[in-house]
């Protein structure tokens, strides 16, 4: 007759395992890349607001390419490859990317001060990388918060000087501490044997 | 309920093997580095697990290098797939079913 005992004990042992594995999976220079890009993207809104929308056209989707070449590369050094999560990703933040661009209407229609619209845009991103820590890696639900609350800070500030820096920087710290995180579990290279 | 345990399937039984093949459902390819760490096993234990799998042809292996480093890939086979989730709805109806027994 079957132990049902251990078969409990052996079936939370899978479960501890499959829980493991899906703990944290963004490499730690995904979130230092996009907390040197954030920072700069917000705090050139104080300096040279005219040259925001080129510095994002540039840096947004050079962004992207290089984190999913730096994601693939983590991938495989931590020896755990699932294409499907590498397509979730990818979907998700070209949603980001289409939600952003479906806002220029309401900007080039008059509906929306373009002086709002990198507030708006603090709140999609805050809705994107708290949905990525739901899904995808639990390091980035404390991101979409920080964002969040960055959002706020720059609707209640608005006449705070440097108000974009600050928030720039405050976005640079959130993802610089995710990294951290990230950082301080690196995976291992290679087979002790096989 | 005997039924339920004749589907069960004998080379899952093993916890470890159950977890790789689980684990080998949900990633397209894992290392040897990657399911030594997530199952705690000695390289010992969990080679021999894998070739278990690897001679039913649960799974395959294939052998490369990243950074220079050797690495082994295994990912699971249709026909472990198969046996997996089988094994999987066995063991639900075994669970359910001893669940509703009445106790003696």
């Amino acid at each position: 007759m079957e132990d049902s005992g251990r078969t409990d004990r052996d079936l939370d042992y899978v479960r501890a395992v499959v829980a493991r594995a899906e703990q944290g999976s963004s490499p730690a220079s995904i979130y230092f890349l996009w907390a040197i890009v954030s920072f700069f993207g917000y705090a050139i809104i104080d300096f040279s607001p005219e040259t925001t929308g080129f510095y994002w056209m540039i840096a947004g989707p050079l962004g992207g390419v290089v984190s999913g070449l730096l994601g693939r590369a983590h991938s495989r050094r931590r020896g755990q490859i699932s294409e499907r999560r590498d397509v979730g990703q990818l979907i998700l933040w070209s949603g980001l990317i289409a939600a952003i661009l479906l806002l220029i209407p309401l900007v080039s229609t008059g509906r929306v001060r373009s002086a709002d619209l990198p507030r708006v845009i603090l709140v999609l991103v805050s809705f994107a990388y708290w949905s990525a820590g739901v899904w995808l890696d639990r390091r980035m639900l404390a991101v979409g918060a920080a964002t969040a609350g960055l959002y706020l800070f720059s609707v209640y500030a608005a006449d705070l000087p440097w108000v974009w820096t600050i928030t720039g920087l405050g976005l640079a710290v959130s993802l610089g501490a995710a990294g951290s995180l990230a950082a301080a579990r690196r995976p291992r290279a290679s087979d002790a044997s096989a | 309920m005997k039924d339920d345990f004749r589907r069960l399937d004998r080379l899952l039984e093993h916890r470890v093997r159950l977890a790789i093949a689980v684990l080998l459902i949900r990633y397209d390819r894992l290392s040897f580095a990657r399911l030594k760490e997530l199952t705690e096993e000695t390289d010992g234990n969990l080679g021999a697990n894998l070739r278990k799998l690897e001679d039913e042809s649960y799974i395959t292996v294939r052998k490369e290098f990243v950074e220079r480093k050797p690495v082994s890939w295994y990912s699971i086979t249709p026909k472990g797939r198969k046996a997996t989730k089988a094994h999987l709805d066995a063991l639900s109806q075994v669970i359910a079913k001893a669940g509703t027994r009445p106790r003696e």
